[in-house]
């Protein structure tokens, strides 16, 4: 007997995502001219070695300080035309999107997180 | 409806599939606490009608699809983001790499987004998507779904699926959907007929209720059978 909370099944997202899930700057999760931001970049390699040429990345991460508070605005839209409108080039927002190029190959700028890697920090909800 | 042999595999799944145990989070809390934000600065009300994104109205049948969205223990996710993308109403995608023989709808881009509310209910208005020809095997074709992303309270919940409609003659002969080998848990992903739904002169409705997964959960069923 299937539970009524049964959890939904995940399914692929499929070639054609990028319509829909990508947005202009998805992978500047920290603004570019920030002096501490960091490039981090990686190829997707399907199980024959081959690259990937249709996934979508996410990365989610703490900020500098150890916060995991994260910040809206990695995926705005202008508001007269509903087109995606990047992001506001200030603020870090701890989240970001990108999918492969052609060759697999993807990068994101970013802040490195802060603390030992998924250590609690006095900012996090997960301390208090 | 009467199930036929399994349909042949879904190729793409041979070579994407992880081998490895996969990576264990030392702080569980790090993933189950927290999740990329979003707001009312990032989503509006308009985005969720994906049938008033040109200056046109879309080809086909208008439909609204709603329903709520919750964790495993009945509680509603709420303000969460989801995310809904499709075909047009002749089964093809405005994307460039589509080139199935089916027309493009100029007043169709077929993505669109909202937050779930307090109840966790979230709500799209849209057209009904066509099925496509595709070279999974010979004669292959997708029995017409809607792709959904659901963002949780927490990261780990996060669910990226497929939902379908019911009555498909296509749904007994897809290899995607048959990628869930347990029919039970194929059976929701198909979403309900709510004629309640259904706007007279206007549209007709469907009920999808989603329930996002995640370590959480996963503890509270320990000792349990799944």
């Amino acid at each position: 007997m299937p539970a009524p909370h049964a959890p939904t099944p995940s399914q692929t997202v499929g070639p054609f995502f990028g319509h829909a899930l990508p947005a202009p700057g998805g992978p500047e999760i920290a603004p570019l001219a920030h002096p501490d931001t960091i490039t981090l970049h990686g190829y997707v390699y399907d199980g024959a070695g081959d690259p990937v040429h249709d996934a979508l990345l996410e990365i989610w991460q703490p900020a500098p300080d150890g916060s995991r508070a994260g910040a809206p605005g990695s995926l705005r839209r202008d508001p007269v035309t509903g087109r995606p409108a990047g992001r506001d080039g200030v603020t870090f927002t701890g989240f970001g999107r990108v999918p492969t190029d052609a060759d697999g190959h993807w990068a994101i700028h970013t802040l490195p997180p802060g603390g030992a890697p998924y250590c609690r920090s006095p900012s996090s909800p997960a301390a208090s | 409806m009467t199930i036929a042999p399994s349909p042949p595999p879904y190729r793409s799944l041979e070579l994407r599939t992880p081998r490895g145990p996969l990576v264990q989070v030392r702080d569980p809390e790090a993933v189950e606490l927290t999740g990329p934000v979003f707001g009312v600065t990032d989503v509006t009300a308009l985005d969720g009608d994906l049938t008033r994104q040109h200056t046109g109205e879309p080809i086909g049948e208008r439909i609204t699809v709603t329903g709520r969205v919750r964790d495993r223990q009945g509680r509603p996710v709420r303000g969460q983001l989801v995310e809904l993308w499709q075909t047009n109403a002749a089964g093809r995608y405005a994307h460039r790499r589509d080139q199935h023989a089916a027309p493009l709808d100029p007043n169709f881009t077929g993505c669109g987004r909202c937050l779930t509310d307090d109840d966790g209910t979230y709500t799209f208005t849209t057209i009904r998507p066509g099925a496509y020809a595709w070279r999974n095997h010979d004669n292959a074709w997708r029995p017409a779904h809607l792709h959904f992303s659901f963002f949780g309270t927490a990261f780990a919940q996060r669910l990226v699926t497929q939902m379908y409609f019911p009555g498909d003659p296509l749904l007994a002969l897809d290899p995607v959907l048959h990628s869930v080998t347990d029919e039970a848990a194929r059976a929701r992903l198909v979403a309900a007929y709510d004629h309640d739904l259904s706007v007279p002169e206007w549209s007709l409705g469907y009920r999808w209720d989603v329930v996002l997964d995640g370590p959480s959960a996963t503890l509270f069923e320990e000792g349990g059978a799944r």
